[in-house]
């Protein structure tokens, strides 16, 4: 009797769980292998030691509130930044509140700048492995702080999503110097800014403009820069357009990175699609810890890739990029005569990456 | 930029673009009917708003709480009703979803899968709003037209 009448309690219950409990997860799983200079992660002799994983868990406290936390692991293959990757690092974990049209997240967030940086690691969103990292970095993925996010709607059809934000992000890049290749962490703190989303009723048309200042702390001392990220996408038909150029400029030690990309999308079928990529680097960065007093970084990357969507939930791609520049993952050092520095000759090189990318 | 590297992206995106001019979207049938719950406020609902329902974009239909509820994703009813109403594949909405979810922005509408799981679903959830085939019972729901 006391069990019969417990049944239907216990099904009340997991029916009230299921309805609050959400769980989705990503694979990007790859094999790549670089020709020439081994580059992002991918050797010379090949590497299946490159992949992004995600769990996320999402509880719904009640219509407006949730709590979600994202796991997250990550494999980059033989690149100098993997010694600071952790095997499984908690992305996100917060707690958000939504009012009508807006929504507040509290805690370790996704980071809103640009079109793809939320999903930079979500292969089955972006149509190669990853966004171009020349307007990435490794750096950004995820804000600790706050994210406010107002949807308004305008009239004719135009509505905008603006997004403020504060607080603070990690920051991880190689760096070349005349002494060899070393490893710059670094965390932004006070970081305060805004990513604004224009969408036009035409075209899918979204325009967004991003703009944030920060300190700058990493073990050599601390600076401050300001960036700032233009964003245009659009799509008609099978094809679809994007584009994003970004600013970062500051001091300590003073610095002038222009970076950004363009890429193209077509569905040739339902199952294929191809897209077509050129990002760049411009960089004018002024060392204060080598002999070297100036440099200019700059890099160009050319990429295409063939989309097999397999089923709803996964896909097969085959990428192939070209690059020239100097940022590789050994060393190009500069070279260094007397107080003349000067620059070795610039390389090239490519990569071909094949990988699935699963999401549910 | 090379001239060169230019003229050859160019070259590939013209072929692609090309490719798309000659194999066009097929338009979809309408094979599908709209249901919801006895007490939602509406007889009738035009495209964009259902778009806006069922991309979780608008909340609330003629003031009241609406809950979008989708069939599964292989399902020939949902390809159909993406196709019309949402103007795009399921396999491009799911795309969207998965952007959506992964950017922690929203979730997608829970999935039913069948007909008969799905009318019982919106017949006994108050602001419910689904879609069944177009020949599928509706019996103790209400059916709104397609404006």
């Amino acid at each position: 009797m006391a069990i019969a009448a417990l049944v239907p309690t216990l099904a009340a219950a997991q029916s009230d769980i299921a309805d609050r409990l959400t769980m989705h997860g990503s694979l990007n799983q790859g094999y790549g292998k670089a020709f020439r200079m081994p580059t992002l992660g991918l050797p010379l002799n090949g590497t299946s030691d490159y992949r992004t994983f995600t769990f996320q868990v999402r509880y719904k406290l009640d219509d407006k509130n949730q709590v979600v936390s994202q796991l997250f692991n990550r494999r980059f293959g033989t690149s100098p930044l993997a010694a600071s990757i952790n095997d499984m690092t908690l992305q996100w974990a917060y707690w958000q509140h939504k009012e009508g049209n807006l929504a507040v997240k509290v805690g370790r967030n996704p980071f809103p700048r640009g079109l793809v940086n939320e999903v930079r690691y979500i292969g089955s969103v972006t149509p190669f492995y990853r966004p171009p990292i020349e307007l990435q970095s490794d750096a950004f993925d995820a804000i600790d702080g706050v994210v406010a996010t107002y949807h308004k709607e305008l009239p004719h059809g135009f509505s905008v999503d603006q997004h403020v934000f504060g607080g603070g992000s990690e920051f991880r890049a190689i760096a070349t110097t005349t002494t060899g290749i070393s490893l710059r962490i670094a965390r932004t703190e006070n970081q305060y800014g805004y990513q604004t989303f224009l969408n036009v009723p035409v075209a899918n048309i979204r325009i967004g403009a991003y703009g944030t200042r920060y300190s700058f702390r990493q073990s050599t001392g601390t600076g401050h820069r300001a960036n700032t990220v233009f964003s245009g996408e659009g799509s008609v038909g099978r094809v679809k357009l994007m584009t994003e150029h970004s600013r970062i400029t500051g001091h300590g030690p003073s610095n002038d990175n222009r970076s950004g990309y363009y890429m193209g999308i077509v569905r040739i079928t339902d199952r294929f699609s191809i897209a077509d990529q050129y990002s760049y680097t411009n960089r004018k960065l002024y060392f204060t810890d080598t002999a070297l007093n100036f440099m200019y970084p700059e890099l160009r990357n050319h990429g295409v890739v063939g989309i097999f969507t397999i089923n709803p939930y996964a896909q097969f791609k085959v990428e192939s990029h070209w690059k020239k520049g100097w940022a590789w993952d050994s060393n190009t050092p500069p070279t260094v005569s007397s107080t003349n520095p000067t620059l070795n000759p610039i390389y090239h090189g490519s990569y071909v990456l094949i990988s699935i990318a699963a999401s549910y | 930029m090379t001239n060169t590297s230019m003229l050859r992206r160019a070259a590939l995106l013209a072929i692609a673009a090309l490719f798309a001019g000659v194999a066009p979207a097929r338009a979809g049938a309408q094979g599908f009917q709209i249901i919801a719950h006895s007490s939602v406020k509406a007889d009738a609902i035009d495209k964009a708003t259902a778009e806006k329902v069922f991309l979780k974009k608008a909340a609330s239909l003629n003031g009241g709480a609406v809950t979008p509820v989708d069939q599964a994703i292989a399902s020939a009813v949902r390809e159909a009703f993406s196709k019309s109403v949402l103007g795009k594949p399921a396999a491009a909405v799911n795309q969207y979803w998965q952007q959506q979810i992964f950017s922690g922005a929203e979730v997608p509408p829970a999935t039913k899968t069948g007909d008969d799981a799905m009318l019982e679903f919106v017949k006994s959830t108050p602001g419910a709003v689904g879609y069944v085939s177009a020949g599928a019972s509706t019996a103790g729901v209400k059916v709104l037209a397609l404006k």
